[in-house]
């Protein structure tokens, strides 16, 4: 059978990398990440958080095709290095998850004590 | 610039296996992104593996198999009893995440499956065995075999038969149904649960529903609705399907009763008709109703299919996502600066 195995969706080969990163040729300070074995749950999130930094002229993401497993982030910045402006949105997101990891907790201990 | 936002959560409903909350203050791309974990990636265990010794019931080994992968699996963690693994690099996650007893089978270092990454289940019922146990008159009905004859080798990991003590009363059967043996039939069968997650097979999927939407904001123009005669005011609730719009005391004299929304989820799809409605019958021609979806408030609805219970879940998505982001940003610290001189 030539079904695809289930695991390349989301299991790294041995000599792949999470990310690529390739400096625009033709656009100042834009430059494309392509994240392996991600989908729309990281894209989408990390395309978002990129349009809220003021220092992002545009973001974009996509998956090129569905059974090629990686993700593609576009940036290009008002002047700072790509790279650090997606590091940036990165741990913004991490914090953001955090505080609603903390937050949900107590909710949920609240609510129990509650009923 | 205020670039991270600080959600907040507030539960509307929460029991083992079903959950409503809210998560305010965030992203739709947020809330999808937990959604899209709670189905797809939140690890549990699953029956992957079965070895037969016997079965001559009249269905095959194969969908008997599938059967037994679908059947819910529960880990519990059991204080001062369960032996949790110590090659575990964070303490981050609660001791209850299913992560910190089994390993996945690839990442272990067995040649098959051990007592670190896998459950052996075994099942053997005989028709013709179990007769004898059974009263008079039911000697010669079908025998059926459920969830219940599935005996767990590991006393951490148990099948799920039912969802609540109701359910399991309401019931005939000792659990869920597998197959059904008539006069001298016999299964008998050695299944090797493992750890997966959603994306490889849907068996492995914590729930059976997990849905969000937007939190809809309704105001109704009270004073102008309460000017218009009772038969109006019916009027506009009929413009809605039965329990989306009605009155807040059904008992009140009908110029005392307010105008309401019964239905939050379902609103946004007639406001529509509600304003058109409105415009007509009031005397300047202004609508009496607004209602938008927030972009910022969601509403989840979630149920478990009783492998994890709803609260664990959502953890461990939060768990997973954030394990996800800090994979990324150590990737992308590890890239080469060569080309990164603007």
């Amino acid at each position: 059978m030539n079904a695809p195995e289930r695991h390349k969706a989301y299991l790294l080969e041995d000599d792949e990398a999470r990310v690529e990163y390739a400096k625009d040729q033709k656009i100042p300070n834009a430059g494309l990440f392509t994240i392996y074995k991600e989908d729309h749950t990281i894209g989408n999130l990390v395309r978002m958080q990129l349009l809220r930094d003021s220092d992002v002229r545009f973001a974009g993401y996509k998956l090129p095709h569905p059974l090629e497993h990686r993700c593609l982030v576009k940036v290009q910045t008002t002047g700072a290095k790509p790279k650090e402006v997606f590091l940036r949105s990165i741990s913004d997101l991490h914090s953001e998850f955090d505080y609603l990891d903390r937050y949900f907790r107590e909710e949920v201990l609240r609510f129990k004590e509650a009923t | 610039m205020a670039r991270n936002r600080m959600p907040k959560v507030k539960v509307n409903e929460m029991e083992e296996h079903y959950a409503q909350f809210e998560i305010h203050d965030t992203d739709c791309s947020v809330a999808n992104a937990l959604r899209r974990v709670m189905i797809a990636e939140v690890v549990t265990m699953a029956v992957d593996l079965v070895t037969f010794e016997e079965n001559t019931s009249v269905l095959n080994d194969e969908i008997i198999a599938h059967r037994l992968g679908l059947i819910p699996l529960k880990y519990q963690y059991r204080e001062g009893e369960t032996r949790l693994r110590d090659d575990i690099r964070t303490t981050l996650s609660s001791e209850r995440d299913i992560q910190r007893r089994f390993r996945f089978t690839r990442e272990c270092d067995c040649d098959e499956y051990c007592q670190w990454c896998a459950v052996k289940l075994t099942l053997g019922v005989a028709f013709d065995e179990r007769a004898k146990h059974r009263p008079e008159r039911e000697k010669d009905l079908p025998l059926v075999v459920t969830s219940n004859d599935l005996i767990s080798e590991d006393n951490d990991v148990r099948p799920v038969h039912f969802e609540t003590d109701a359910e399991a009363d309401d019931s005939v059967d000792q659990g869920i149904t597998i197959v059904k043996l008539a006069k001298g039939q016999e299964l008998r069968f050695t299944a090797i649960a493992k750890l997966g997650i959603g994306k490889e097979h849907s068996k492995w999927s914590p729930v059976s529903k997990c849905v969000f939407r937007p939190q809809p904001h309704v105001h109704l123009d009270d004073d102008a609705i309460s000017k218009l005669p009772p038969a109006l005011r019916d009027l506009i609730i009929q413009a809605c399907p039965a329990g989306v719009l009605g009155y807040n005391d059904d008992d009140a004299p009908p110029e005392n009763r307010k105008l309401v929304v019964k239905n939050d989820a379902a609103i946004l799809d007639f406001v529509d008709d509600v304003k058109t409605l409105t415009q007509r019958l009031s005397p300047t021609g202004k609508s009496m109703i607004s209602a938008f979806a927030s972009d910022t408030n969601f509403i989840f609805d979630i149920e478990s299919v009783g492998s994890i219970p709803v609260d664990d879940l959502v953890l461990c998505a939060i768990y997973e996502l954030k394990r996800k982001l800090l994979d990324l940003q150590l990737a992308v610290n590890d890239l080469k600066d060569d080309d990164d001189d603007d």
